[in-house]
């Protein structure tokens, strides 16, 4: 039975309520004012694909060094006047590797053999939560631009942040040393099991910015950037500082060297703790045509920057466009009627072999969908 | 039954009943009156504890404070131990907070409970010397107003050494905790805390309280054994001072500090087998360091008593990461390494202990059979007493003999046996060469019954002597072996001791001396041998047995020396916990082991099954059961017997040499005289492919020649056979003749065949008509047959190269020639080629006439009713049960068979006995291993092994691991070795360290669930707990938690 101050905390069917409602009342709006709402989600692997590092985190760790996933579920209303309120849900979590520990610790998984004297640092860095809350926001409008900012206050959990830095050194093909430092505050804590955590509560802050400019009829920009100057206080925050080393190690059948360093470290509760959010930018340029359109995307986050291009076609009723995306080789597909917008994209079709997947659903923004 | 082989084989192995005098202290609760501090507080401050050298009372206490040098500033307090040995002690105002010397000092009142034999009877109370002393240390704690303070002499020992160190530069609280330490180790409890108990009141004592009783007690061995205790006490206290003890310079050796405590160990009574298994382990430390005992003290463990809860986690910290380098180090060893890291190769130990050990035992049973001999024949032992002569009997093993020794004896206080002579063995010849001390009085020794008429509470035989390959080298060497049975009291009869009254006063005989050995392959062992006989208390485990006696101990310690000359030091002792309750030779002898036994089965145990003619003679029945399935059996049966149907009956008789040699004489000479006196020989020339023919003398043909065979065959023709001398004929000339041939007319033919590869000598065939010619032969032979009326000598046959001669004696099957049989068995047998030892009147007398004159009848095999069969069963079951008690009742029984063959009916059976021990009533043992080894981390590294089993199923291994600069202690236990699904483990060392586990498994062995404790001097600071699969320590501090994966 698991311990009631350890119970894992699930979002429930209320906020889903709230946005439904809100929605639903859309369909008899009346005309002072706008609903908006949005469903957006994005995961990126690129050590491994999605479905390996939730089977089996690190088995299939090749290259690449960030995994991320974000998402945020919004709905509000916006008046006449520009001023928007809305409620939402969101979360983050984002992993970031140095690339030749990542290869480093593939290869001592599948026991692939080692080059003798290697030195491989590895710095690992984790930063995620999840909050509820609301926003405030005004929009305003001219002829050819549209400007909107807001700001945001939630309610934060699942705090996990912190780091791991240290070195793997090669002894010989099939033997190595590991050491490494631990400092992370964390929900619940995966690294060393510790048990009956209670999990710390945290009020977060953001601000948001977006335009769009329209130079002349046939060319459009789009500029947005979320969780500026944004933070996380956290409250009786869990926390692990440790060692790991490989002073004493084990050998499989085949001679490997099993990776199960020994670890020494103390844990607690810090009094307070501010987890810092990074901001995330998104652009966007379109060329129209008549019906056809070129698109030139860009995003950075988490410290990593990607650029789209693509194509556009319009119809009376319904705009279709695809863009590539080079840094993650995906490829996304966007269909817009209306104010409703629905966007997808992945780098492969079979789940087994995907490492990004996004997906957005819009209505009433103007936001730019990933 | 009079006295005989059991009190000798008894006393072969005698045992040794040492009583330790000891004790212990014991800490008090007790908070009584008050006291003001220096510094104004106020407080109710004490030292308790109990002052046991054997349990001290009324002796005078004094409490002296120590400043940092170790110096006594001054009595803090004094009182008077009570009735028990115990005292408690107010500090007074003068106390500052610093260490306490407790000093216990006997008076003229005092007296001490001794329970040593050194220092008299057990329980008796003996007045003390003047300046006998004890102390000890102690430190108050911070946060407790009472100090517990056991003073024993081994804190005595401790503040001892703890003031060597204080002088070499240590604080006095450094160098107590370090004494302590030291100490700890050597006397393998902690002397500081444990509670000391008198050894004979060891009732609810945890195991360390029981280890401490007895170390106390072995202390007593060596400090009243003789000259004066209170300098004894003050020498055996200071052993430590130079950081060694038993080394050069102290009063008492490791061997005999180990050997006073496998004696105190052994005569005390309600040790647990945790405690038994700790003393045994600590013996096999002190056996591995003859030469002395340096306890380690690791100072990077040390512990202030101030210490903050940070300092004791560093410290644990470093505790378990030494002996998970400890563990690493062990387990990376592979079995070669292992083998190196011992020094030691496992045929040194199978070609020592496996092969000459056969020569020690060997000597043990030479000895007794000498011994049994001057007791079998008394009389002669006096004549050759009192003539000086010696007396020359074989050595018999297992009934054969297996070589002879002469026997010297000699009354010097007792019967004294010079014993020498020769024993070959399997493979090679032994010469022994032994002297047999006893203090077995001469007039004890029976002239009539040849039975021991008297024997005092202790037999002592001490055996010393060689044995030698023949070649000079050395075998065995035997160094005052002594050999005790010890009694309660002494017990005499004129008529000779009876077992029964033997039985009443046995206590226990034990074996002890020192050995060497070496192997022809050049192994060598030098050391101690040490075994133990006790009185069987609890139920025998298999029928009852002669004498109620359990095998106790066995100890081997000693050097090794391979056959390359490197020397390792090495011991074994194997110890039987519950030896009086638990019959261990009815387990060994019985417990799953097969069944071959046989009793009386009612005499109409074939009836109805078989039709039998009236007339037949000596009728018996044979049944037979086999089990096919457990508690199904099938079997068949049939009867035989003897009748006088007339028919040829033959018997054959072989010939003593005697008898074929003048049986072949007179044969050759008759033959002579029946043959012409010429004879022509015809023979085929193949060169001239024509017959030619030879003129011989009959007599230059048969010359010194033997007659090997005769036979008579139906037809009446008489063959024989000549062997004949060489050259018995001119055929020199015929080399390449194949054979010559003869008609001797009428009288028959004649064959002479060369040497050739079949027939060595020349040899003649002849085929005689018996009408003409067999008279004077057949008169000749039926000499061998006078007194068997109607008896004919039908046949002989002579063979010199398988040395057989025999001859065959035929008549027919008649009542009267059993009759006559009968009457005179023993000659009529003899006559007939029968065995002649049956006894007249004898069931084997009446079956041998039987089966020599009559014929022999079988009837069908029949199958045997499930009524008979389980018939057969149930008396297989009533012979078991009568015989072996509850064992016999659960045997399997496998296969019957039933006969009244051989005499009265008797049931034969074959089977199997169950595991004869039960979850209540089981053999509780231990058996400990010392041995050095050699691993790079661990330097100058000693290990001593016990494995003890304590439950049913389950049991304990408890490894200690001793190096230059350290001592770590494993402890693994299971109440299930068969299902490890809990297991728990201990890692402690003698610094006050110890970390606890439990574990559960699942079938598949993987670990479920983990819990433990980490205590440092006995606090627990830490947890061990599984997280995710991983075992992890964790320690509280403050608003923190450290925490540290195990391994």
């Amino acid at each position: 039975m698991r311990a009631p101050d350890n119970r894992k905390r699930r979002r429930g069917f209320g906020p889903a309520f709230f946005f439904c409602g809100m929605l639903m009342s859309s369909a008899c709006a009346a005309s002072d004012y706008q609903l908006f709402g949005r469903v957006d989600a994005q995961i990126v692997s690129e050590p491994e694909p999605i479905k390996a590092t939730l089977a089996d985190w690190g088995n299939g760790f090749d290259s690449g060094e960030r995994q991320w996933a974000v998402s945020q579920l919004e709905a509000g209303v916006r008046w006449p006047s520009g001023l928007e309120l809305s409620l939402f849900s969101r979360m983050m979590a984002d992993l970031r590797m140095n690339r030749e520990a990542v290869a480093f610790y593939g290869k001592i998984s599948r026991k692939e053999p080692l080059e003798p004297g290697q030195v491989v640092p590895v710095d690992v860095r984790v930063n995620g939560y999840t909050g509820n809350g609301a926003r405030l926001g005004f929009r305003h409008r001219q002829d050819t631009w549209s400007l909107t900012g807001g700001v945001s206050l939630f309610s934060a959990g699942h705090l996990m942040s912190g780091g791991l830095n240290g070195q793997f050194i090669a002894l010989d093909d099939s033997d190595y040393d590991f050491n490494a430092n631990v400092d992370y505050v964390y929900y619940r804590d995966v690294i060393f099991k510790r048990p009956n955590v209670d999990e710390a509560r945290g009020l977060g802050w953001s601000l948001d910015l977006a335009g769009t400019w329209q130079p002349e009829d046939r060319v459009t920009v789009a500029l947005g950037a979320e969780d500026l100057f944004a933070g996380i206080r956290w409250q009786d925050v869990p926390f692990t500082r440790a060692t790991a080393n490989t002073e004493q190690k084990t050998y499989d059948d085949s001679g490997f060297a099993v990776f199960k360093p020994l670890i020494s470290g103390t844990e607690g509760y810090l009094n307070s703790y501010t987890q810092e959010l990074d901001a995330r930018y998104k652009a966007s340029v379109e060329l129209r045509e008549q019906s056809l359109s070129l698109l030139v995307r860009g995003q950075y986050q988490f410290g990593y920057a990607l650029a789209g291009l693509g194509l556009g076609y319009r119809t009376d009723s319904v705009e279709y466009r695809g863009v590539y995306w080079p840094g993650t080789d995906s490829l996304g597909l966007e269909l817009s009627t209306g104010t409703w917008r629905l966007a997808l994209a992945a780098d492969h079709l079979d789940w087994p072999d995907t490492r990004a997947v996004a997906l957005s659903v819009s209505y009433g923004r103007s936001r730019l969908p990933f | 039954m009079t006295l005989k082989k059991t009190a000798l084989a008894l006393a072969m192995a005698s045992s040794v009943a040492l009583v330790g005098c000891g004790g212990g202290g014991s800490s008090s609760d007790t908070n009584t009156g008050s006291s003001g501090t220096d510094g104004g507080s106020v407080s109710a401050r004490s030292v308790s504890g109990s002052a046991v050298k054997g349990v001290m009372k009324y002796a005078s206490v004094t409490a002296y404070e120590l400043n940092d040098a170790g110096d006594r500033m001054g009595s803090v307090g004094t009182t008077e131990t009570d009735g028990s040995g115990n005292y408690e002690l107010t500090l007074d105002k003068a106390y500052k907070g610093g260490l306490i010397e407790i000093e216990v000092t006997a008076t003229s009142k005092t007296r001490m409970i001794c329970d040593a034999a050194a220092c008299g009877n057990q329980g008796e109370e003996i007045s003390l010397p003047s300046g006998f002393k004890l102390n000890a240390i102690a430190t108050k704690a911070a946060d407790s107003d009472k100090v517990s303070a056991p003073v024993t002499a081994w804190s005595t020992m401790a503040a001892k050494r703890a003031k060597a160190l204080i002088a070499a530069g240590s604080t006095a609280a450094e160098a107590s905790r370090q004494a302590t330490a030291e100490v700890n180790d050597l006397a393998g409890f902690d002397v500081s805390k444990t509670t000391a108990r008198a050894v004979t009141d060891l009732s609810g004592a945890s195991a360390e309280e029981q280890q401490a009783a007895v170390m106390n007690a072995a202390v007593a061995a060596l400090v009243f054994a003789s000259g004066d205790a209170a300098d004894n006490l003050e020498k055996f206290a200071s052993a430590l001072d130079d950081g060694q003890a038993g080394n050069d310079g102290d009063s008492f050796t490791v061997a005999e500090l180990s050997e006073a405590t496998t004696e105190a160990a052994n005569s005390t009574s309600g040790l647990d087998s945790d405690a038994k298994s700790a003393l045994s382990t600590k013996t096999g430390e002190y056996d591995a360091n003859p030469d002395g005992y340096q306890p380690t003290y690791d100072a990077e463990l040390d512990v202030a008593e101030d210490a903050t809860q940070a300092d004791k986690i560093n410290a644990f910290k470093t505790f378990v990461s030494q002996a998970r380098t400890w563990a690493t180090s062990i387990e990376n060893l592979n079995g070669d390494e292992l083998e190196a890291a011992m020094g030691a190769k496992a045929d040194t130990f199978n070609n020592v202990l496996g092969g000459n050990v056969n020569s020690l035992q060997m000597s043990l049973m030479i000895a007794g059979q000498a011994l049994n001999d001057a007791l079998v024949d008394p009389a002669a032992l006096q004549t050759a007493m009192a003539n000086g002569d010696t007396v020359t009997v074989p050595v018999l093993d297992a009934g054969v003999e297996v070589g002879s020794m002469k026997l010297a004896f000699s009354d010097n206080a007792g019967l004294v046996i010079g014993i020498s002579g020769q024993v070959t063995g399997q493979a090679a010849v032994m010469n022994f060469d032994l002297a047999l001390n006893t203090n077995i009085p001469t007039s004890a020794l029976d002239l009539n019954a040849g039975s021991v008429s008297a024997l005092t509470k202790s037999t002592q035989m001490v055996l010393s002597g060689t044995f030698d390959d023949g070649q000079g080298t050395t075998l065995a060497k035997l160094n005052d072996v002594t050999l005790k049975l010890e009694l309660s009291d002494a017990v005499s009869n004129a008529n000779g001791v009876s077992t029964t009254e033997f039985n009443q006063v046995f206590v226990g005989a034990s074996a002890k001396g020192s050995v060497e050995l070496a192997a022809a392959s050049g192994e060598s062992f030098n050391g101690t041998i040490d075994a133990g006989l006790i009185r069987l208390t609890g139920p025998a485990l298999a029928g009852q047995p002669d004498v109620p006696v359990s095998f106790d101990h066995l100890k081997v310690t000693g050097e090794f020396a391979n056959s390359d000359g490197t020397v390792f030091r090495s011991s074994a002792a194997l110890n039987v916990n519950n030896s009086a309750a638990f019959d261990t030779f009815g387990w060994n002898d019985y417990s799953e082991a097969g069944i071959y036994t046989s009793g009386p089965i009612d005499a109409n145990y074939w009836s109805g099954l078989f039709q039998i003619p009236g007339e037949a003679i000596a009728p018996a029945a044979n049944l037979e059961a086999y089990k096919v399935a457990p508690g199904e059996f099938t079997g068949q049966g049939s009867a035989v017997w003897y009748e006088a149907d007339s028919q040829p009956k033959y018997n054959s008789r072989n010939l003593d040499v005697a008898e074929r040699e003048t049986l072949a004489n007179d044969l050759r000479d008759s033959l002579l005289a029946t043959l012409p006196a010429q004879l022509t020989l015809q023979y085929y020339d193949p060169q001239s492919a024509t017959s030619q023919q030879l003129q011989v003398n009959t007599s230059d043909l048969l010359g010194q020649g033997v007659v090997d065979s005769y036979n008579i065959s139906n037809d009446g023709t008489v063959s024989v056979t000549v062997a004949l001398s060489s050259n018995p004929v001119p055929v020199g000339d015929f080399a390449d003749v194949l054979g010559l041939n003869s008609s001797i007319g009428e009288n028959g033919n004649i064959y002479m065949r060369q040497l050739d590869t079949e027939t060595p000598v020349p040899v003649l065939d002849l085929w005689l008509v018996e009408s003409q010619k067999v008279d004077p032969l057949a008169a000749i032979l039926q000499n061998l047959v006078v007194g068997l009326t109607d008896a004919k000598v039908t046949q002989y046959y002579s063979d010199n190269v398988w040395d057989s001669h025999s001859i065959s004696i035929s008549r027919n099957a008649e009542k009267s020639y059993f009759d006559e049989c009968v009457a005179d068995p023993m000659d009529q047998l003899h006559k007939l080629g029968r065995d002649i030892t049956v006894v007249p009147n004898s069931n084997r007398a009446l079956r041998s006439c039987a089966d020599a004159t009559l014929s022999w009848m079988e009837s069908p095999w029949v199958d045997l009713s499930p009524e008979q069969l389980s018939s057969l069963v149930d008396s297989a079951r009533t012979i078991l049960t009568d015989r072996y008690g509850q064992a016999g009742q659960k045997a399997t029984i496998n296969n019957l068979y039933a006969s009244s063959w051989s005499g009265a009916p008797t049931l034969s059976i074959f089977g199997q006995f169950p595991d004869l021990e039960t979850a209540n009533n089981f053999i509780d043992a231990s058996f400990t291993v010392t041995s050095a080894v050699n691993i790079p981390e661990l330097p100058e590294a000693k290990v001593v092994a016990t494995v003890a089993r304590n439950t049913f199923a389950g049991g304990k291994v408890l490894a200690t691991v001793n190096w230059s600069s350290g001592q770590y202690s494993l402890e693994v236990g299971t109440k299930n070795v068969d299902s490890l699904s809990e297991v728990t483990a201990r890692f402690f060392n003698p610094q006050g360290y110890e970390l606890t586990m439990a574990a559960i498994f699942d079938q598949a062995g993987d670990l479920q669930g983990l819990s433990g404790d980490a205590l440092l001097n006995g606090e627990d600071i830490g947890d061990v707990t599984l997280r995710n699969g991983m075992p992890v320590i964790t320690y509280p501090n403050g608003s923190t938690t450290e925490f540290e994966t195990l391994f």
